[in-house]
């Protein structure tokens, strides 16, 4: 699983220590689900946009967000379906399509969804594996679970990598004039390619003495410069999305 | 001393040993060369105790190395005792770093980080991959690759190393420093290879092989007759002016990944062998011919006619190094069968290439695998085809069995090697790059 979604950088975010960056991550992971006002849910999704786009540009922003786009694509199509009932917004042949309610719903789940996934890429875009790893183990998180966690981190950009591989591979056998890729066989052999990866990395892990009971402890990490500064702007923001909620 | 007797059968029901029996004296290097899908791979599995833990088979006998039965051990007790580089490469990646890929082990040996970086250090310089410290391993090439996981297994220094094909991939000064390397190494080697290669005379005193599951004295191998059937035809692929550029994206230290092609031609039914150092953009040159990278500027012109990058995949199949890359479907039907081929068509490259339409191809070899991928495109067609390092892991009659069919096809091939021998076996021009640019061989 040979995966970084790190962009190096010596961005504002990038300076942060990993410490701080973990614990406000999770903060606004739970505010994302506190929040309800408009001002709130405009903050939501827009405040880890403009810092991933600050850290590390836009480029990477949008190669990350765009992974996101199939996901809000349906909501954006299914849910006003679903969610009829209330004051018609478009109808068409005396069938209401959408509703003010419904599309309420819709842009409170792409901004909760997209606010939530954006502030974890952008942790995974600013931060190394090993630094994760090391952040977690300092809130007193045992070895196993840090590095279990870091690689559920490091999973759905690395099934995107591997889409993306398994698309490319599948495009090259297309017929002449034929554009795209099949779909459901490379969905499939994404799934198998997942499955495969499983005894593969817990036989890697074991063979590099993971389970050993040699392993050192806990390294006590450095506090940076700036390091309580670092604390009350995150301890700000998250204030203010609690104020606005 | 290490003496080694084993039995083992996949639970599939395929019988891989039937008493290998190999007995070693301490700091011996022993080179086993056999076939793909001879169980090379598999004895080093067993070995590190990964068979039959994670590839589920019966497993019987002992392999006794100074009084101690290893195979009684967990596999994390292992780990001083004997360690291996996996064939495939990207199998054995856990982390997102070169440093971090470094570190992990030497955590679990409880090193303190003096110690680690201490090591770590003198394996980056030893494979020389200092600049890539802090790079994602996902940045490094094939041969980068290769070297960072041989430069974990220096760092671990067991008592024993395995190295499953781990010439493979190397370029022809990394395999002399390699066999250099395991000459001057005071450890028990088992490398394991598909064909011979020169430097393996320097570094291994006795040569065994693998026959029908029991060890036996190896018999030397001469390069196949190479008269590859001529089938010159008028199409044409070229490049222009192209410049390629990657960034490595991890790190702010090393620049941007670029390399130049003023003009590359090949003609249909052509031979041309592009040679290089680990890293100098084969692969990527590669990619963009076949449409899987867009290059920064230049063009790609099939008949005389430029091609957008995209139209590039029709034309152009390319066999990646790893194979593993562009086999997802569960057996070798299912992979014939998508490139919407008639069953008579699969039948014939099935006897053709020896396979069984209902193998299944996570059970395969590396070897066999890159068989099947070279299947795979025979049957699509393509007027051209990449050959990205398809030499390693196959033996030297497999190889020239590939070359041959496509050849014998009219398809213009452009085959990317590291092994001299083989470059000096086939025919038709020579490539290399050299300081980021792709040129002619004086």
């Amino acid at each position: 699983m040979n995966v970084s979604s790190y962009v190096y950088g010596m961005s504002f975010y990038h300076r942060f220590d990993v410490r701080p960056k973990l614990f406000f991550s999770l903060v606004f992971i739970v505010e994302a689900f506190i929040v309800d006002s408009a001002v709130g849910l405009l903050l939501l999704f827009f405040l880890p946009m403009a810092l991933m786009i600050a850290s590390v540009g836009i480029r990477e922003w949008w190669v990350s967000f765009r992974r996101l786009l199939p996901l809000l694509v349906m909501l954006v199509l299914f849910i006003p379906l679903q969610a009829r009932d209330g004051m018609p917004i478009l109808s068409v042949g005396g069938v209401t399509v959408v509703t003010e309610e419904g599309l309420s719903l819709v842009l409170r789940i792409i901004s909760r969804l997209g606010g939530i996934s954006m502030a974890l890429m952008l942790l995974l875009l600013t931060e190394r594996n090993e630094e994760i790893i090391s952040g977690l183990r300092a809130f007193h998180l045992p070895y196993p679970a840090a590095l279990a966690s870091s690689m559920i981190l490091r999973f759905i950009p690395y099934l995107g990598e591997l889409f993306t591989e398994i698309r490319d591979s599948m495009s090259l056998r297309l017929e002449e004039g034929r554009r795209g890729y099949p779909m459901l066989p490379s969905i499939t052999a994404l799934v198998v390619a997942a499955i495969r990866m499983i005894p593969d990395t817990a036989a890697s892990l074991e063979e590099r003495g993971y389970g050993s009971a040699e392993r050192i402890g806990y390294e006590r990490r450095k506090r940076p410069n700036g390091y309580f500064i670092q604390w009350a702007i995150g301890a700000i923001i998250a204030l203010i999305l609690f104020l606005v909620r | 001393m290490a003496e080694l007797d084993i039995s083992f059968r996949y639970d599939s029901g395929e019988e891989v040993f039937s008493s290998f029996s190999l007995s070693m004296e301490k700091g011996e290097h022993v080179l086993i060369l056999s076939p793909p899908g001879s169980g090379k791979s598999t004895l080093a599995r067993i070995l590190t105790g990964s068979a039959p833990k994670y590839r589920r088979g019966s497993l019987s006998g002992s392999f006794i190395v100074d009084g101690v039965d290893v195979l009684g051990l967990d596999i994390p007790e292992r780990m001083r005792l004997i360690g291996r580089v996996s064939q495939d490469t990207d199998e054995m990646m856990l982390f997102s770093s070169v440093h971090e890929e470094l570190s992990f082990p030497l955590e679990n040996m409880g090193l303190g980080r003096a110690e680690r970086e201490e090591r770590i250090d003198g394996v980056l310089s030893l494979f020389g991959l200092e600049r890539y410290r802090d790079v994602s391993t996902s940045e490094l090439s094939g041969g980068e690759k290769r070297r960072l996981m041989l430069a974990v297994l220096f760092a671990i220094d067991p008592g024993i190393y395995i190295l499953d094909e781990s010439f493979d991939e190397l370029s022809p000064a990394w395999r002399k420093r390699l066999a250099s390397l395991v000459k001057g190494l005071d450890r028990t080697v088992i490398a394991l290879g598909s064909h011979e290669l020169a430097e393996y005379a320097e570094a291994f005193g006795r040569t065994v092989t693998i026959k029908e599951g029991r060890a036996a004295g190896y018999v030397g191998e001469p390069l196949p007759a190479s008269s590859f059937p001529v089938r010159m035809n008028d199409r044409s692929l070229e490049a222009e002016a192209l410049i390629i550029e990657r960034d490595h994206r991890s790190s702010g230290d090393l620049p941007s990944f670029m390399l130049s092609v003023l003009s590359f031609s090949i003609r249909g039914g052509e031979c041309v062998t592009l040679l290089g150092e680990n890293g100098t953009g084969k692969s990527s040159f590669s990619r963009v011919l076949s449409g899987l990278l867009k290059e920064r500027s230049g063009r790609v012109l099939f008949d005389g006619k430029e091609v957008s990058w995209r139209e590039r995949r029709h034309r152009v199949a390319y066999l990646m190094q790893n194979p593993y890359e562009e086999l997802f479907l569960p057996t070798v039907g299912d992979e014939l069968r998508s490139t919407k081929a008639s069953e008579e068509e699969v039948s014939e490259v099935c006897r053709l290439f020896s396979f069984d339409p209902d193998e299944y191809v996570q059970e395969m070899s590396y070897g066999r695998a890159k068989l099947l991928q070279a299947a795979l495109f025979y049957l699509l067609d393509r007027p051209f085809a990449i050959f990205d390092e398809l030499d390693s892991a196959l033996s030297s009659d497999d190889f020239v069995a590939v070359v041959s069919a496509y050849l014998g096809k009219g398809v213009g091939l452009l085959v990317i090697t590291h092994d001299l021998r083989v470059s000096e076996m086939l025919p038709g021009r020579k490539l290399s790059i050299r300081e980021g640019v792709l040129c002619e061989c004086q």
